[in-house]
């Protein structure tokens, strides 16, 4: 055996795993399978906060304040090809997805991160351009919830 | 109880940190590996929720150190991942010492119970 996935697949471990034993294999439109993705999986992130309206709104502000911060890392680490600053700020910021029960973001931050930990940057600005278009999609769901939520 | 909650997901450690409020703990912060062994030793918390994953050092490095101390060897420690195989980092985290792993993203509850696993406690009504 050369590699393993644990189950369930993710999109970004399955990217990582081709880029590494495959490394002309680029995911060319990882938006499409991200984007198939729920901006937000509303009950699960409800069933997080226990109902609680006023630390949803809280958790909202935080990531959207926190996601933008951790993408301008990952900008940087591309421009200097950092993959160590890249896996790290990619992984942060999946793992505030994956608490905020925004799968999209965190299958685009998590194809970054695989392909940092595999230092085969090739596709990474698209792969860029498409968290920060998860991201958007993400922050305008949650604030709509928020905004549902709290009236 | 006091709880350390050691995660430089800052999303995680203010959900985590609101829902154990409301269970009645006191909640120390700490966002970085050091702040974590810093944070151990001055407040000596019931128990230590520290991720993997942390700027300044691992948390399996931390882990080590908590163990190695006299001070804070005595307090559970729980883990929190989200980048490891669940499976093989509950088996490493407990050979050294962790009282528990918990995969993320990390249930609220799955957290308290597991805290109150560790202290031998039943959990209490709100």
């Amino acid at each position: 055996m050369d590699d393993y996935l644990s189950k369930p697949i993710h999109l970004g471990s399955l990217y990582g795993a081709l880029a590494r034993w495959a490394p002309d294999t680029k995911p060319e439109e990882p938006e499409k399978p991200c984007s198939a993705l729920p901006a937000v999986d509303r009950r699960m992130l409800l069933s997080r906060v226990d109902g609680d309206e006023r630390l949803l709104a809280e958790l909202v502000v935080l990531f959207g304040a926190e996601s933008p911060r951790l993408i301008g890392e990952i900008r940087k680490a591309l421009s200097t090809g950092d993959a160590g600053a890249l896996k790290d700020a990619a992984h942060a910021l999946k793992g505030s997805a994956a608490s905020m029960a925004v799968d999209g973001v965190k299958a685009a931050a998590g194809i970054l991160e695989c392909m940092a930990d595999s230092c085969t940057l090739d596709g990474a600005p698209a792969a860029l351009v498409n968290l920060e278009r998860e991201f958007l999609r993400s922050i305008g769901a949650l604030n709509a919830m928020i905004g549902t939520e709290t009236t | 109880m006091k709880i350390l909650i050691a995660d430089d997901d800052r999303v995680l450690n203010h959900l985590l940190t609101s829902r154990l409020k409301v269970k009645g703990c006191e909640v120390v912060n700490a966002f970085d590996a050091m702040q974590a062994l810093m944070s151990a030793m001055r407040s000596t918390p019931d128990v230590i929720l520290l991720d993997i994953h942390m700027p300044g050092g691992t948390g399996i490095e931390a882990l080590k150190k908590l163990k190695a101390n006299s001070k804070t060897a005595m307090i559970p420690v729980i883990v929190l991942s989200g980048s490891m195989d669940p499976n093989a980092a509950a088996a490493l985290v407990c050979d050294l010492g962790a009282a528990d792993f918990i995969p993320k993203p990390a249930d609220p509850e799955a957290v308290f119970t597991a805290i109150t696993k560790a202290l031998d406690l039943t959990p209490q009504p709100v």
